[in-house]
């Protein structure tokens, strides 16, 4: 591979990326079963770098991730680092080499002070053995050592709150507390893990800075993340990956412009037939989010939401990852707790009422991820959708009519069923409680665009019969084409909201899905 | 745990330093003030455990692996060195054998046992333990299983032509102090080892092994290290148990005294250095009221402490303390001590 | 030396009690994720109750059976509501912890109450004897054999058919699905443990009859059962009673051809072999808990 070069792109841009092969990842595949993650991957970072590693969610990011950084062994494939192969090696070894890691869910030593949490991640800079943890360090050692230290929390602007403990961080410190402890470790490659995840654009810039910082201190950065408007800004140069392939590389505004790029994000779909009679007006809300706040820890995923859905309506809920969509949906379900805010189900005021109460007003959820059960029948499955009460033959009935590839597998184990097919399996069982509200969390993800077509149309179907949907989907052309009304989340608010016709022309959709 | 270059506010240091210069006199006063065999016997039996807790803290205060078959090794050392100075050995070389015994059975154990994580470690710790009980039992040859292991000869010392032997059936004073000596050694190996950089390797496992790996350390290394040492520790107070005693059967070191170890750690507080004195002085103490009553009694407490324990002082009576302190102390978000 | 049928046809009672344990606690590891080592109480609860029904009061053995799974049950639910329930905001670490200090609790009350004396129950059909392929089997032991089958099957007719069992089996396998269906977990989790704790009981009774037994069982062999489960693998219920099979054997053919001194260990061994080797079990399907 050539010594590196200047990034082919933009005028303007300075020529970054002048030193030598850094990483080099070669064919690199991963098999979980029958399911590939990672198939045929092949990139390299070059030394001085910052190089974004983007595509949608379940594209392989983090598998790739973890094959780079010890914490998986590929299937086939080779990496290599500073010249050397280091398939497999754990990740120690790899961190004494210089490649060091953050993590996707903040991890930082949450009893220990920002001081300590920095000291122990120097580990590798202080010299041990025994007579040392006996007597202690040299003098100068332990000065050399403290100078490390403090100069790593004045590069990431923590000198402050050195005393401060880990846990009472504000979130944003948290990450950037992260990032200083990949810095205490002296890396020559730094591999960052969704850096941007749960923050606003001004957090999302400050980071990116504090990224260029390290850049320019000296290391190389590689960057997972799938807030595309900020990687485009901040990174030298980007690879797009979409079902473990790799899609596109080069640079941020040609890779962003690229249509293959645009569909991975957003999806494609053929014609499908949109919904034909429009609800009245006047027809009642079956559900009303008011204001509506959800915290995980420290991480506001939802911010104040409003959004209802009326009698009769498909209302799909779109954005990009991490912006809030299955919170949501949880939080109606009953799952998570909610913080701020009141939601409504038919009229009346959910708060403090169990997921099992809920159900029985008259709303069902089919989860991301479907969580069908595995050892048990299709017909087991779906009679565990009212797991209570006994089963209404003719419920059943219609739910084979619907999806007819049940009937014929009834008796089969639900884990030995095809994604799509298991897919309709949770949708069946969601049914089976003759709910006037269901709530579908990614309904396609996964499955080929004839099942998803197959999908989409038993959903219209349902609705002609009266049922109220309110659909989340990463595939935002397909949930246009069949909602009434949509909403887009950014970041855990509505940034858009309107008739789903309206929504499918509006470029601010792709802007919030791609950044451009 | 400090940091270099932190500095130390005044008082704190002096309360520290009083603390301990007051607990030391205690320690040494103490056989005088309980002049009785009965209690000169239990401050032997505190010392004797306040080594077996330090060492069992490196575990799981240090590191976050809670290790539930510890007696075991204790059991290892106490026969290692009873067969080896009733087989002419000398008692210093005995305990010296005692100690690498241990240290090698902590070895054979930690290697598969520390691939595995959680609770899963800790059931299997547990299971190792009464392996090990029962290996002891059934050696009956070497060990004389059941019937019990007697005549092991008193601990002699030669240091520079002084000679002495600690006939502790009658006179406990002496033996006492020397395994206070060994208590006092022990605490010092737990503070300078949580002050280390292994110590601070271990706090980070405990802390998020992932993470820690991330950084550079060799996490199974280290704790197989860690567990090592413990065994080692572990090894040393059955030494001088055997040799006080001089008496020995495997019902000493059953999973319920690994248990009981664990709540003494527990109850004293984990991750602190006088914990493991607080904890095995409160519980022996305890133990040795309800004795009277009836020993199953005294189990049946421990069980009810530790879930106390668990639910209402999770950091145990020292690190209760020291929490209450800092938090009288400073206002905002300050690191303890 | 008994011949190796012998030793088979013995095997099958040890084997048979051991798997009723580790069903239960199957069971409630998978619901729960809970080590709940507690069981072994119940399961000496079982032979106390057996002991006492029998001796004291005079009631017939057979009674004595039922009476002793219902206590199990309730003293089973007990535990999962007054320590277990409470402390689930804690680690699985912390519950274990709490779980070793409640079989701690309950052993040591019923050396309390009880003493240490070793007790035997009077079991029926002990005088009869079969003779099989050159081998003799007491009419106690058919019971035994007899009463376990039945058990599970109908444990395994409880799981299959009914609608709470099917409940049960939701929440075991997909704990998230069964919540979004609106299914309340706690009942099944109660129902949990009062068929553990029944089986557990059920296990204490029929032992009696054969093994002597001092508080102390109840450490031994709740130990063993876990020793089981891990072999076998978590979370797989014919998996754990081919475990209990697998180790029965393996346990009685040691004592017999090799010593009984060791055989003891075959659980334990049997369980660092299968660590070492393959971590999540000979039948376990997902990873071990890593």
């Amino acid at each position: 591979m050539a010594a590196g070069g200047p990034v082919r792109g933009a005028a303007g841009e300075s020529a970054r990326g002048a030193g030598g092969e850094l990483l080099r990842v070669e064919r690199l595949t991963r098999n979980f079963g029958g399911f590939t993650a990672v198939s045929d991957l092949s990139f390299h970072v070059t030394e001085g770098e910052v190089l974004g590693l983007v595509g949608p969610n379940g594209a392989g990011k983090t598998t790739t991730f973890n094959l780079v950084t010890g914490f998986l062994k590929p299937t086939s494939g080779r990496v290599r680092f500073r010249g050397e192969d280091v398939t497999g090696w754990a990740p120690h070894r790899l961190a004494r080499r210089g490649l060091v890691r953050t993590f996707q869910h903040t991890r930082v030593f949450a009893d220990l002070s920002v001081e300590q949490n920095v000291r122990v991640a120097s580990h590798m800079r202080e010299p041990g053995g025994p007579l040392r943890t006996l007597f202690g360090a040299g003098r100068l050692e332990r000065a050399a050592l403290a100078e490390h230290v403090a100069a790593v929390l004045e590069t990431v602007g923590l000198a402050e709150r050195r005393h401060d403990v880990a846990s009472g961080l504000a979130y944003g410190e948290q990450r950037v507390l992260e990032i200083a402890l990949a810095l205490a470790a002296s890396p020559r490659l730094l591999l960052l893990d969704e850096p941007f995840a749960g923050m606003n654009e001004t957090e999302s810039s400050r980071t990116m800075d504090l990224i260029h910082a390290v850049r320019d201190a000296g290391a190389t950065v590689l960057v997972i993340d799938h807030h595309m408007q900020t990687m485009a800004r901040g990174c030298d140069r980007l690879v797009v990956v979409d079902y473990g392939v790799k899609l596109a590389e080069g640079d941020p505004e040609a890779v962003t412009n690229d249509p293959l790029v645009i569909e991975a994000y957003m999806g494609a779909s053929e014609e499908l037939r949109v919904p034909v009679v429009s609800p009245a007006d006047a027809a009642a809300d079956v559900l009303v989010l008011n204001g509506v706040g959800v915290s995980y820890g420290r991480v506001r995923a939802l911010g104040g939401v409003d959004l209802n859905v009326r009698e009769g309506e498909i209302v799909a809920l779109v954005g990009a990852n991490g912006a809030g969509k299955t919170t949501a949906l949880r939080a109606v379900s009953g799952l998570l707790p909610v913080d701020k805010g009141d939601i409504a189900l038919f009229g009346r005021s959910v708060s403090g009422l169990s997921s099992a109460a809920r159900v029985r007003l008259g709303m069902a959820h089919c989860p991301e991820g479907r969580e069908i059960f595995p050892r048990m029948s299709v017909r087991e499955n779906l009679e565990m959708g009212v797991p209570d009460g006994p089963v209404d033959e003719s419920v059943l009935d219609h739910v084979y009519q619907l999806f007819p590839r049940l009937r014929e597998r009834s008796g089969q184990l639900a884990g030995s069923l095809s994604g799509g097919e298991q897919q309709m399996l949770a949708i069946g069982r969601a049914l089976m409680s003759s709910p006037r509200l269901l709530l579908l969390d990614e309904p396609t993800l996964g499955l080929v665009p004839l099942l998803a077509q197959e999908v989409g149309e038993a959903l219209l179907r349902l609705n002609e019969e009266g049922v109220s949907v309110l659909l989340v989907e990463q595939n935002a052309v397909l949930a246009l084409a069949i909602a009434h009304r949509a909403y887009v989340l950014e970041n855990g608010e509505v940034a858009l909201s309107g008739p789903a016709a309206e929504l499918r022309e509006d470029a601010a959709v792709r802007k919030v899905y791609l950044g451009a | 745990m400090s940091v270099a270059g932190e500095r130390r506010s005044f008082w704190p240091l002096l309360w520290n330093v009083l603390w301990i210069v007051l607990g030391a006199a205690a320690a040494i006063a103490a056989p005088h003030v309980f002049d009785s065999l009965t209690g000169r016997h239990m401050l032997v039996l505190i010392a004797i455990n306040v080594i077996l807790v330090a060492g069992l803290d490196l575990l799981i205060g240090g590191a976050g692996l809670l290790s539930l078959g510890h007696s075991a090794f204790m059991g290892v050392g106490a026969y290692a060195s009873a067969l080896l100075v009733k087989a002419g050995w000398a008692f210093p070389l005995g305990m010296l054998a005692a100690v690498v015994a241990a240290a090698l059975v902590g070895l054979i154990v930690g290697v598969p046992a520390l691939r595995l994580k959680g609770h899963y470690f800790s059931v299997v710790t547990f299971i190792v333990g009464i392996i090990i009980t029962i290996l002891l039992t059934n050696m009956v040859d070497l060990t004389r299983g059941p019937m019990g292991l007697t005549g092991i000869p008193f601990a002699t010392i030669e240091l520079f032509g002084w000679q002495h032997t600690f006939r502790t059936i009658i006179e406990k004073v002496g033996y006492y102090y020397l395994t206070l000596f060994f208590a006092a050694l022990a605490l010092l190996l737990r503070w300078r080892l949580g002050r280390s950089r292994f110590g601070r390797a271990l706090s980070a496992i405990k802390g998020d092994e992932n993470l820690a790996e991330s950084v550079g350390i060799a996490t199974y290394r280290t704790k197989v290290a860690a567990f090592v040492i413990a065994a080692g520790v572990a090894g040393l107070a059955g030494s001088l148990y055997a040799h006080y005693a001089v008496f020995l059967s495997p019902d000493s070191f059953t999973f319920v005294d690994s248990f009981d170890l664990f709540v003494m750690n527990l109850l004293g507080g984990a991750g602190t250095v006088l914990g493991p004195v607080v904890g095995p002085t409160f519980l022996v103490t305890v133990s040795s009221l309800l004795r009277n009553l009836a020993p199953a009694l005294s189990h049946v407490v421990y069980g009810v402490i530790l879930i106390v324990v668990i639910v209402v002082l999770p950091h145990g009576i020292v690190g209760g303390i020291k929490r209450l302190g800092a938090r009288l102390r400073a206002g905002r978000g300050r690191v303890e001590g | 030396m008994d011949t190796v049928v012998q030793l088979v046809l013995n095997a099958l009672h040890a084997t048979s009690l051991y798997a009723l344990v580790a069903l239960g606690l199957t069971i409630i590891l998978g619901v729960l994720d809970i080590a709940d080592f507690a069981q072994g109480a119940l399961y000496m609860v079982g032979a106390y109750v057996a002991y006492y029904a029998t001796e004291a009061v005079g009631l017939s053995f057979f009674l004595a059976l039922p009476l002793a799974m219902l206590v199990g049950s309730l003293l089973a639910m007990t535990n999962y509501v007054a320590v277990y329930r409470p402390l689930r905001r804690f680690s699985g670490a912390t519950t274990f912890i709490a779980a070793l200090g409640l079989l701690l609790i309950l052993q040591n009350l019923a050396l309390l109450f009880f003493g240490a004396d070793f007790r035997l129950v009077r079991a029926p059909f002990s005088g009869v004897r079969f003779g099989v392929l050159g081998a003799t089997w007491t009419g106690y032991q058919v019971f035994i054999a007899a009463s376990v089958a039945a058990l599970l099957l109908l444990t395994w007719l409880f799981l299959k058919l009914t609608p709470i069992g099917k409940r049960l089996r939701a929440v075991s396998e997909n704990r998230e699905g069964a919540l979004v269906v609106g299914l309340d977990p706690f009942r099944v989790e109660l129902v949990a443990f009062a068929l553990a704790g029944a089986l557990a009981g059920a296990a204490g009774t029929l032992a009696s009859g054969v093994n002597a037994f001092d508080p102390s069982i109840a450490a031994i062999v709740v130990i063993k059962a876990f020793a089981i489960v891990i072999f076998a693998g978590m979370g797989s219920v014919p998996g754990a009673i081919l475990g209990a099979l697998i180790v029965g054997l393996a346990e009685t053919l040691t004592g017999g051809l090799i010593s009984t001194q060791y055989a003891e260990l075959t659980a334990f061994v049997l369980m660092i072999v299968v660590l070492l080797f393959r971590p999540r079990g000979l039948f376990g399907a997902q990873e071990a808990k890593l």
